[in-house]
């Protein structure tokens, strides 16, 4: 069955397609999770979170091609308020294989640079290098003229880089 | 011109990719979010249906009734596990993100008072109260009973010796639970527009067996100071030749409500609790907050002003842009908004032109006739007779009546999932026929893109 097909079926009240296509695209709910989260056990219960919340608003999806987005939507959402709340939290055990992937890069400096991004900005840096979701779509499924979400990335791109800029200069100090 | 930058958020997604995926537990997460949001929504269901009508007697209340299992993970409870009770209202509101936020900006006011009885004990947790309304986090304990064998029978909040908001559940059809094995339930309740004085005690009647233990807890709070984040709207828009102006939105922590009013030529007579069940805001994030269904209000039947509370508030938000529409609408026309029955000759003299009403039917002192709609309750609030006299229909799953005049007592049957029967008393009192019957929920729409720029 084509994805589209499943996901109208879900929208109307398909139990089984909506949890076909929630297992088809867990993965990558778990990563982006797993990219605001950075520990197994919070990405999993808010892909728990997640599933859940997909299915009480299923009637809400318009476009069925922008399922998957959507999905990640709302697990960008909830790992922002997540991400709010921890901040009275005591720090937890991260997931230390993402920091040795490659010495000339680190980790901690993009994350702290994500970190330091409206949440916005971290959303829209999201969908178009982390799901390779196009300008246009963007525009389409946030009402927005394609310009604005242009501007609005340089915006934020401009942004990281100068929060990378002030971490070299502390490091030259 | 970002190269490097893009680079780096390349190699990012990279190192994320590598991740290793805990396949079995994924599976897991899914299917456990899945179960809990079905068996919610069965719950939900029901507790809507149950009182999707307006009460006469307490008119002026706001139901939100949200019934959870609770599952919180470890981390996350040893956070809120300094606060006694906290960790089972986090997860009661986990799923209502003005509520969420209510508790994370300190709103939540931590209470932990209890009342055993027969080895079952209610807790009051806590509340979160401001100026306009009081939300009352409870919940039920017990080592000795299965609690899928209790019923809630009553919640009434007191102040002094003045009930000031009671609902009664008169029949045992649900359980606290239907999950059997479970020694503890919370729940909360959204209490609007009632005045709060002092000297407050929260009271819950809780059935077991033929046996009904009460608890009464007395409490006292603090409502939190803040000042409302109300928008001036003002803009009138034409549905279907309907006018209808979006007059403001009153934003408070916990609530939000959108003022919307008729205007009074209108040829369409707006209907009842749930006629704007479809109406919804969306944010410049795509962020929605839709109407809690069955809770359109107007204080009086002859009224235009309409109140339709949001299921959540996004007073802790900030939209920056807020955008509203409508969907549908349930109205029909003024003219044809009537049933006129004669129990004499036991027939229906005048309906709809797309009637889903028939088979009158006089016997034993009491009326009736079929409703054909899957949408089960049609309520009627009163009829009135030929010459105008007036009888309040008073549902008993409403608490006592109240009226100053005659009344007499109605209710719904369901028959099955298209038909209901409507059946009231015949009044002892002396009444001329034909009678009429107002009607107040009939499936008939009117539907229009239209969209209002709140902000």
């Amino acid at each position: 069955m084509g994805e589209r097909k499943m996901v109208e079926k879900a929208i109307k009240g398909d139990e089984e397609a909506f949890l076909e296509l929630l297992h088809c695209y867990q993965e990558a709910l778990y990563r982006t999770a797993i990219s605001y989260l950075k520990n197994e056990g919070d990405a999993l219960e808010a892909v728990q979170e997640v599933t859940y919340r997909a299915y009480r608003n299923i009637k809400t999806v318009k476009e069925p091609a922008y399922f998957k987005t959507w999905l990640i939507r709302i697990m960008m959402n909830y790992c922002q308020d997540a991400l709010k709340k921890s901040k009275r939290e005591v720090p937890k055990d991260r997931i230390t294989s993402m920091q040795s992937v490659s010495e000339d890069f680190t980790f901690l400096e993009v994350e702290e640079a994500l970190g330091s991004l409206s949440d916005y900005e971290r959303e829209l840096l999201h969908l178009k290098y982390f799901e390779d979701v196009k300008i246009k779509d963007i525009a389409v499924m946030w009402n927005t003229p394609e310009g604005t979400i242009k501007t609005r990335l340089h915006k934020a791109l401009r942004a990281l880089r100068t929060s990378f800029e002030e971490k070299g200069e502390m490091k030259r100090v | 011109m970002f190269e490097e930058e893009e680079k780096k958020l390349e190699q990012w997604k990279k190192s994320i990719d590598q991740v290793e995926m805990p396949m079995e537990k994924l599976n897991d997460a899914v299917r456990n979010g899945f179960e809990k949001a079905k068996n919610e929504r069965t719950l939900k269901k029901r507790i809507i249906k149950k009182r999707s009508v307006w009460s006469l007697v307490i008119a002026a209340i706001l139901l939100i009734s949200f019934v959870t299992s609770i599952s919180v993970s470890p981390t996350f409870a040893k956070t809120v596990a300094a606060i006694p009770g906290m960790d089972r209202v986090v997860a009661l509101i986990k799923q209502d993100k003005g509520l969420n936020a209510a508790v994370e900006n300190d709103f939540y006011q931590p209470l932990n008072l209890s009342q055993e009885k027969n080895g079952i004990t209610v807790t009051l947790d806590g509340v979160i109260a401001d100026r306009k309304g009081i939300i009352v986090f409870y919940s039920v304990h017990s080592e000795e009973v299965d609690l899928s064998s209790l019923y809630l029978k009553y919640y009434e909040l007191w102040s002094g010796m003045q009930p000031q908001y009671r609902v009664k559940i008169n029949r045992t059809i649900m359980p606290l639970t239907p999950k059997k094995g479970m020694d503890f339930f919370s729940m909360y309740e959204q209490i609007d527009r009632v005045r709060l004085k002092e000297d407050l005690s929260w009271k819950v009647g809780v059935q077991y067996g033929d046996k009904i233990e009460n608890f009464k807890i007395p409490f006292t709070y603090k409502p939190m100071d803040v000042e409302s984040k109300d928008i001036f709207v003002n803009k009138e828009v034409t549905i279907e030749g309907q006018r209808i102006t979006v007059k403001m939105l009153i934003v408070d922590p916990v609530r939000t409500t959108v003022i919307l009013e008729e205007n009074h030529k209108n040829s369409k007579k707006l209907l009842s609790s749930r006629a704007f069940d479809e109406l919804k805001l969306v944010d410049e994030k795509g962020r929605t907050w839709s109407a809690m269904t069955g809770n359109s209000y107007k204080s009086s039947p002859e009224g235009h002003v309409w109140e339709i509370p949001l299921q959540e508030s996004f007073y802790f938000h900030d939209p920056e842009k807020l955008t509203l529409s409508f969907g549908k609408i349930t109205a029909m026309d003024k003219e044809e908004a009537y049933i006129l029955i004669d129990t004499e000759s036991e027939k229906i003299i005048k309906e709809p032109s797309e009637s889903i009403f028939s088979n009158l039917q006089v016997k034993d002192g009491k009326a009736s006739f079929s409703i054909n709609s899957e949408n089960g309750i049609y309520n009627f609030f009163k009829f009135v007779d030929a010459d105008g006299k007036e009888f309040a229909i008073h549902y008993k799953e409403y608490g006592p009546a109240a009226y100053p005049s005659y009344y007499v007592e109605g209710r719904n049957i369901k028959i099955s999932e298209n038909e209901t029967k409507f059946e009231f008393e015949i009044p002892t009192a002396p009444f001329t026929n034909p009678i009429r019957l107002d009607i107040n929920q009939y499936p008939s729409w009117i539907e229009e893109e239209v969209e209002v720029e709140i902000k």
